[in-house]
Parts: structure tokens; sequence; C-alpha cells
């Protein structure tokens, strides 16, 4: 689950715009070889981000918090 | 009645232009280019759905009315200034049913802009059929806004919403101008809220679209898998090149021998003046060799068509992002690269989604260096030469190695490029993977008939004047009692070619292959013609029936050796793999850089180059041999 963003701000909106914002809850479906893009899935929509792109916001494991009302 | 102008906005991939396309029926000018639309259409609403003077805007897909990306700015551009002169009126706003979450922030910056809104939500049958219930009534009066199912099948719909548009047609509205206070972050707040407010009362809908996005997540297990993932990647690549020659073969030889038929009327030679000879050994002969190679371009169109409507493409580029990325490329780049191998005008158009400046500079910068589908019919020509008498095979495995090749070349330019400019921007991909779907197979047949089209629309009109030029040249200022080779050695274009055959030398062939490499720079494939035409005439005229490879064999040079040798046709095509011979690529270039003189510096450049490699080339391999 997002936690919160942080980090550059052009990369923070433009997050937002693809729907990653603090609440959402997301998993990391796979990570591409050789440094390539990790791929987070929500709902319906897949994203694809770069390592740097991903570490701009923090997240949470939600088995970490499972009291943790969920989206 | 006066005119209704609609702009159709939404986020990318919401189904936006299919829309359009439905609304405007044949009537719509669209400028749209392979990847995604970059431009504004505009398109007269269809007579079978409406007499009502209606016109639609198609509108490059947007997340935020805050644009980051320049296509993403034509959008907002449009609703706050109007664009090329038009401006709208109403806001039809276009969002995926199945992502309605996602789509929400756009929907309140529409309404925020105090446009008339209306709300068509497409895939609506996508939702019906898992039953997914949403209350679309609330929604509609939180916007204030009527809201459209669209079915994805035409469907009851349309009919409704072309209603409601007919009755919008009498009234006026003020003049609009667009506020600047957008807060992404507020903006999706507040979405959220209004999200959360709505699923509250219904079945929440981000959980059970889920379910609609389990079927491509299976599909995204194999495609994005490390291994077989990579090995998907390549056997489509692969596949859509070679299908490009064997899939066109047997189309391409029903062209050919139709344009023999033509060519052999007794008719032509009962036309005085020469002008029936110029129609069947010029005109005709010019239209030949181009149109021969359509079926090629047609399924090249075909099968970047059949990936984009699938959803492949974006994954494509998730897989090439980390090798282009060491080229200071992105995975954005891929798209319009891929396109380059078509044309490079609508691939250089397309790299208006790449959002970081430089990564897009790179991209435009060695676009022109992939085999673009003009560069196919003279390597086809070229290598058909080489490998005469020969397995098919052998030919087409080359062909793929000269694809290899310019992307190689295109490898290093960027690397130069990376290497050289300052890095003042981090470079991004962050993109979204749409939904896998079964392509609309005859919809994507229909857009590369059009892509096709405008090819050979654009192509034709050049490749006439560029023959009837050549012709008027080779047969003009005419000398008395001359075989045709002297009468061709002292006309203007012949004169004109020995002028310029000291640069030629190096390359190991004489002023014929120069004049046909000049008019090359009309248009790429119009250098098959022109050599046509010149060796036509310079060879015995009997056997003007041969195939031009064939011609090519028999032809000497000044010294009586054999004009095209290996090492003078490996010349000519490192020329053609490298130079930059489009006037269109560079004209579109000046557009896009924001500057000519990068555009002329490219032109420039990657001409210099090619040439001095070509005679590098040449000139190694004859001291090989």
């Amino acid at each position: 689950m997002v936690v919160d963003l942080s980090g550059d701000i052009e990369i923070e909106a433009r997050l937002i715009d693809l729907g990653v914002t603090p609440g959402l809850e997301f998993q990391i479906q796979k990570k591409l070889p050789f440094g390539g893009p990790w791929i987070l899935s929500t709902g319906t929509v897949s994203i694809a981000l770069r390592e740097n792109e991903a570490l701009c916001f923090e997240f949470t494991r939600s088995e970490d918090h499972p009291s943790r009302q969920v989206l | 009645m006066s005119l209704l102008t609609v702009a159709l906005v939404g986020p990318p991939n919401s189904g936006k232009t299919t829309l359009y396309n439905w609304l405007t029926g044949s009537n719509s000018r669209i400028v749209n280019y392979p990847g995604s639309t970059v431009e504004i259409g505009v398109g007269k609403c269809a007579a079978h759905w409406s007499k009502a003077n209606i016109q639609f805007i198609d509108s490059p897909g947007t997340y935020s009315l805050q644009p980051k990306a320049e296509d993403e700015q034509v959008t907002s551009q449009l609703l706050s200034q109007g664009r090329r002169g038009i401006k709208p009126q109403i806001v039809l706003s276009v969002i995926d049913g199945t992502q309605l979450e996602r789509h929400l922030p756009l929907l309140l910056q529409l309404k925020k802009t105090g446009y008339p809104l209306l709300v068509a939500v497409t895939m609506s049958d996508l939702l019906e059929r898992q039953n997914l219930k949403f209350d679309w009534l609330e929604l509609s009066k939180i916007l204030n806004a009527k809201i459209f199912l669209i079915n994805g099948i035409l469907g009851g719909g349309l009919k409704s919403l072309i209603v409601e548009l007919e009755s919008s047609a009498t009234a006026t509205y003020p003049a609009f101008v667009m506020g600047t206070d957008f807060n992404p972050q507020r903006e999706a707040r507040e979405s959220h809220e209004i999200y959360r407010l709505l699923s509250h009362k219904v079945l929440d809908l981000a959980a059970k679209t889920k379910s609609i996005a389990a079927k491509t997540k299976k599909f995204d297990r194999f495609l994005l898998h490390p291994i077989y993932g990579a090995l998907i990647f390549l056997a489509i690549m692969g596949g859509l090149f070679s299908s490009i020659f064997t899939l066109a073969k047997p189309m391409t030889d029903v062209v050919e021998s139709g344009f023999h038929f033509l060519q052999a009327f007794k008719f032509w030679e009962s036309i005085p003046f020469g002008i029936g000879l110029f129609i069947s050994e010029g005109l005709l002969e010019a239209f030949k060799s181009v149109l021969v190679f359509v079926p090629q371009i047609f399924i090249l169109f075909f099968g970047i068509g059949v990936l984009e409507a699938t959803g492949y493409l974006a994954r494509a580029a998730a897989w090439v992002d980390a090798p282009l990325s060491k080229l200071g490329l992105t995975g954005r780049s891929f798209v319009p690269l891929l396109s380059g191998f078509s044309c490079a005008v609508p691939g250089i158009m397309s790299a208006r989604n790449i959002s970081s400046k430089r990564d897009r500079f790179i991209t435009i910068f060695i676009l022109p260096l992939m085999t673009c589908s003009a560069r196919l019919p003279v390597y086809a020509l070229l290598l058909g030469f080489l490998f005469l008498d020969q397995p098919a095979w052998k030919a087409g495995l080359s062909l793929t190695a000269l694809y290899l090749f310019s992307i190689l070349i295109g490898g290093i330019a960027a690397l130069i490029l990376h290497r050289l400019l300052p890095k003042t921007e981090r470079s991004v991909l962050m993109m979204e993977l749409p939904l896998l779907r079964k392509p609309k197979w005859w919809f994507v047949a229909r857009q590369s008939m059009k892509r096709t089209k405008t090819y050979i629309y654009k192509a034709g009109p050049i490749i006439f004047f560029i023959s009837l030029l050549l012709w008027v040249g080779l047969h003009f200022p005419k000398g008395e009692n001359l075989t045709p080779t002297q009468q061709v050695e002292q006309s203007a274009v012949g004169r004109f070619g020995k002028f310029i055959e000291p640069a030629m030398k190096p390359l190991e062939v004489d002023w014929r292959v120069g004049i046909s490499f000049l008019s090359a720079f009309a248009a790429r494939e119009v250098f098959i013609p022109s050599l046509a035409l010149v060796m036509g005439i310079t060879d015995n005229i009997e056997e003007n029936t041969q195939p031009l490879w064939q011609r090519m064999g028999t032809a000497k040079n000044a010294e009586g050796k054999p004009l095209f040798t290996v090492a003078s046709i490996l010349g000519i095509i490192v020329f053609f793999t490298i130079a930059l011979q489009c006037l269109s690529t560079v004209s579109v270039a000046i557009k896009e850089f924001g500057h000519w003189k990068y555009a002329i510096g490219q032109l420039v450049l990657f001409n210099v180059v090619a040439y001095l490699l070509a005679v590098v080339v040449v000139q190694s391999v004859k001291l090989i041999s």
C-alpha cells in the first residue's frame, strides 16, 4: 500500500496522474530483468515504473498492517 | 443552424479515438499516426447519426489538464485558448468504466473548467458482462453532467448521446477562459473521496473490476516473464519483420504482372510525339517500381496496428526500457522508433509523448536511421540483384541483417549523443500497461489501408513529377543521328550527371547512378524509377522488357567493365542506410526539434557520414576481392 509520495516533484505529479496516490493498494507483479522496470498492478491497471521512480513513494506491505483498512 | 463544436477529452486508452471514429464515420479528416493521437483531429458528425451541424474534436489522451508531456499540452491548450483556430463549446469526457477511479480526477478538472460537460463511459459492456453495478446516477448528480454508457458494440448509448447533443445544438455558450488554480494533489484527494462516497453505496468497483484484469495478468505472467517474455518479444518482432517479405511475395507478384500486362499494349506506340513511349516506359515503369512495395508497407502497418490494438506495444516498450536507457533513450522511445520502420514522419511526431526533453531529442535525432519503408524497395532491388538466381531466404536473411545494422547504427548514434549532451533532465518511463484485448481485425485492417493510401498519395505526385522531369531531361536537347546512349550523354540530365561524376568515382559507380542518387532526395524510393529510366534508355531498347536487376547485370561502365559489382552495390546500400534523403522528414524535424538548426545539422551530418562510410566500404571490399 502506498503511504506517502516523496522525492522529485515532477515524478510525484506524474505518479498521481497515473493513479498512484496515498491509500492505494498494489502488488509488485514483476521486475523485468537487467535492471528493467518494475510492473506494479492495482485493480485493473498495470504500471511500468523504473526502480528510481518506484522509490519515489513510500509503501508498506499489507501483511505488516493487517488492521489497516485498505481501499 | 449554427455549428456546435464538441471536444472529446479523456485519458489515454479510454477508447476516445474509437468513439470519435464512430461518431464521425467516414467524414473525419483525422491525422492519426501509429502509436497514439498526438494532434487534434476534426470531423463532422456522420450523417447517419444526425443531420445537425455538429463537429467533433479528437484530442490526445491526457490524465490531467496540467500537462507534462508535449502531447498533453495540446489538450489543455485546446480547452483554454483553442487550437488551430478551433475552440470547443461542449466537452464530452470519455472515460473507461473499468478504470473509473483513475479517470475521476480528470473528470473533476474538466468540471472545474466550467465547460458544459457530458460524460461517455466506455467499456460499459465489459462491466455488464462481469455483472458490475455502479451508481452512475449519483455520480451524474455530483458532476452535474449527463452520463452515457457506451457499449463496445454500437449500442443505444451512442444514440441517446446524439439526441442530447442535438438538443444542445440550439443553445449558445459563452466564451470561456480556463483558470490556472489546479492542484493535482488536492484533486486526487477529492476524487478519492467522491469515489469512496459512491462505492460505499454500491459494489466496490475497484475490487470487482480486478476480475476483468485477471485474464490480462495471467497473460502478463508469460509476456513479462524473464525468459518466456524475452522469447515472445523476439518471436513477435522477428515474425513481424519476416512476414513483411514472405506474406507480401504473392501480392507483389500480382502487382508486377499487372503492370507488365499494361506496358505490353501495342496501343502506346501509336500515340505520337513520344508521349505513348513516355507513358509506358517512363510513367508506368515509375509507378510499378513503387507500387510493387505497397503490399510490404501494408503488412508492416497492419502488424504495428495489431500490436497496438492488443496492448502488447506497451509491454514491448517496458521490455526494451532497460537496454534503451543505457543509450540515453527510454521505453517510451520504442513506439516512435518502431513507427520509424514504416515512416520517419509519424515516428517523429509520436515522439511527442516522451516527457523528458532530452530523451525526446535523442529519439528524434536517431529516428531517420531506422529502415523506413521507402528504403525497402531500394534494398529489395539491390539484394535481388546481389542474390540473383539464388534461394529467396538468402536475400531475406540479408534484409534482416540490414534492419539489425540500422538498429546498431542508431544505437551508436544515440550513445554518442548521450555522452555529448549535458544531463539536464531525468529520464522517465512511468507508463501504463493497458488491458490486453483481442484486436478488432477489421478496424485494424481498415486503419492500415488508410495509412497505406496516405503513403501512396504522398509518394505518387513526387514520383510523377520526377519521372516527367527526368524523361524530358534525358530526351532534350535532341541530337541528330545519335544512338540512344549518345543521345542520353548529350542530354541535359546526362551533362549534369557527368558534372557530378567525380563525386561518384570513389563509390565505383558512374553518372547514371549519380543521377538516381540525386533524385532519391525527393523521396528514397524514386531511386528505382530513375535508375530504371536512365538504364532503360542507355541500354538496348529490346532488353527493356527485362526486370531491372537483369538490366543492371549487363550494365557496363565507360571502361566496359560491369557497373554493378558487389563492392558498388554494398556501397549504395550503406549510403542508403544512413543518408537522410527525405525532405518531409526534415520539415517535420524542424517543427518537432523546435529549431531549424538541429534538423539541418541532422541532414548534413547524416549525409556526409553516409557518403564517407560508403566510400570506405566500397574501397575496402574492392581491396579484398
